[in-house]
């Protein structure tokens, strides 16, 4: 049982992750830190134990129980029966990789990595996120079809086009797809992630494109890094083939904390020169000097912003979407704890892919519910997609009653 | 107008990323293999990305059409 899953992983660990196994001791400090052990009490949900459950399987002797013998014993060799396979799904994909628990933890152990190397060990087995492994597949593939996507793809972007024109009663207003510029835009999937930046790059009057491509980078969530790099470098092409200086990612946050985080290790000399943000910096910037104008107050009620795990503890993204909301709203309130202590929502980790994984996400919610709660907000902001969707869920789930927003869709929503 | 007698039709306008690839691969699966699946779309994005999905999957976009605001496309179930 597990012959692939044990292959695979004992083929893809490192050294840093043989340490994390290694040096953990059980203290417990993260115990409280997961938001799925919060919430459910289930002791595979222990980032602690996640991580020991792997190395107990790591460690069980080839050729099975005739070799334990009592070494096993004492270095806990587990042998992998229905009970532990059960666990061991809980464990690896029950988890939205936030890394909460490494804030908590005294030295730093990144079980979200393990987690994810174990993912992918899993899907080898059968056992696992199919659903997100079928997207990663299609954004991979995507990049060899585009070439016929192309003029169907910018067809329907002018008659997105055409619709601010028509709203906002002006003739020059375009978006660029596929064209030299300073800029080049990485949406998601959507309209609400290119409308509301194509006003902005209008206002500040930003020589931008539109990537052809979409951020999202699903291989990443199942731990697939050989494919996640393909998906990703399909737009490194597209950035050096149009001459961009600049890369902004949509509000996504994985996709966001692969491009500020593992893009220089998957890509080196590729990507040198060529500065990458998410567009919550870059329109944080135009702010900042003045190249946008909003209107003060436009969002009249108490607002609160929840730190997407990607964009803040993973990337520290903290301030450039505090100072775009205190531009627009008149009664910001946070919550709390935030920044790198905030509660993940608990649709991270390509769990919104999963239909299957509903009940677990709504379950893993309910610490960020009563932190909404408490702040009486009217308005959620966030900035990943992901977290919008769970958000809303949650808020219909729970009765929360409160509007998920983005926060450039606030300042599209407020320009002057 | 294009005619493929769909078994299904999904809509998938309005969705949030990634639900369009998602909810397909859903509703494929409600199909009988060599039925046809009728998809709805607005925005430029679900469609690329169901294209690209068809393409992974080794399912056949049989064709597509650009109405008013809508587009309309047709995907056979393979396997």
């Amino acid at each position: 049982m597990l012959a692939k899953f044990l292959d695979t992983i004992r083929a893809r660990i490192t050294r840093p992750l043989q340490y994390y196994q290694d040096i953990c001791v059980r203290c417990g400090a993260c115990i409280d830190a997961c938001h799925f052990y919060v919430a459910s009490g289930s002791p595979a949900h222990i980032p602690a134990y996640r991580m020991m459950l792997v190395k107990k399987l790591l460690q069980q002797p080839n050729h099975g129980w005739k070799g334990r013998g009592i070494l096993g014993w004492y270095r806990e060799t587990g042998m992998a029966d229905e009970r532990m396979v059960t666990e061991l799904r809980q464990a690896l994909w029950e988890c939205t990789g936030c890394r909460r628990c490494s804030v908590f933890c005294p030295f730093d152990l990144d079980t979200a990595l393990m987690v994810n190397v174990g993912r992918y060990a899993l899907l080898q087995e059968g056992m696992g996120m199919e659903m997100a492994a079928e997207i990663g597949n299609a954004e991979v593939s995507k990049g060899e079809i585009i070439d016929a996507l192309r003029e169907f793809y910018v067809d329907q972007v002018r008659e997105l086009e055409g619709r601010i024109r028509e709203e906002w009663g002006v003739s020059d207003l375009r978006i660029p797809v596929d064209e030299p510029a300073r800029v080049l835009y990485v949406p998601v999937v959507g309209e609400h992630a290119i409308i509301p930046l194509a006003k902005i790059f209008y206002a500040a009057q930003e020589s931008w494109s539109l990537s052809l491509f979409t951020a999202t980078n699903h291989s990443f969530f199942v731990g697939d890094i050989e494919k996640a790099k393909q998906a990703a470098h399909w737009i490194v092409e597209e950035a050096r083939r149009l001459g961009v200086q600049v890369i902004a990612y949509a509000e996504c946050g994985h996709a966001t904390r692969t491009l500020l985080n593992f893009w220089d290790h998957w890509f080196g000399d590729e990507i040198s020169g060529i500065q990458r943000v998410s567009v919550v910096q870059l329109v944080a910037a135009y702010l900042k000097e003045g190249r946008i104008r909003v209107r003060e107050g436009a969002f009249d009620g108490p607002m609160t912003y929840h730190d997407p795990c990607n964009l803040g503890r993973n990337a520290g993204i903290y301030e450039e979407p505090r100072l775009l909301i205190r531009a627009v709203a008149t009664d910001f309130r946070e919550l709390t704890p935030n920044r790198e202590l905030n509660w993940c929502c608990g649709g991270g980790g390509g769990m919104i892919a999963e239909p299957g994984m509903l009940e677990v996400r709504m379950k893993a919610g309910q610490p960020k519910v009563e932190q909404i709660q408490r702040t009486g907000a009217r308005w959620v902001v966030t900035t990943c997609e992901n977290c919008k969707t769970q958000l809303a869920d949650l808020s219909e789930r729970y009765g929360l009653g409160v509007e998920v927003r983005g926060v450039v869709d606030l300042i599209a929503d407020a320009l002057v | 107008m294009a005619e493929y007698a769909p078994e299904r039709t999904l809509d998938a306008r309005g969705l949030r990323c990634p639900m369009p690839v998602v909810k397909t691969s859903q509703e494929i699966k409600n199909i009988s293999v060599g039925g046809v699946l009728e998809v709805l779309a607005t925005d430029p994005g679900s469609v690329a990305d169901i294209q690209a999905w068809c393409k992974s999957t080794g399912n056949e976009l049989l064709g597509m059409e650009k109405g008013e605001g809508i587009f309309k496309f047709w995907i056979r179930r393979v396997k």
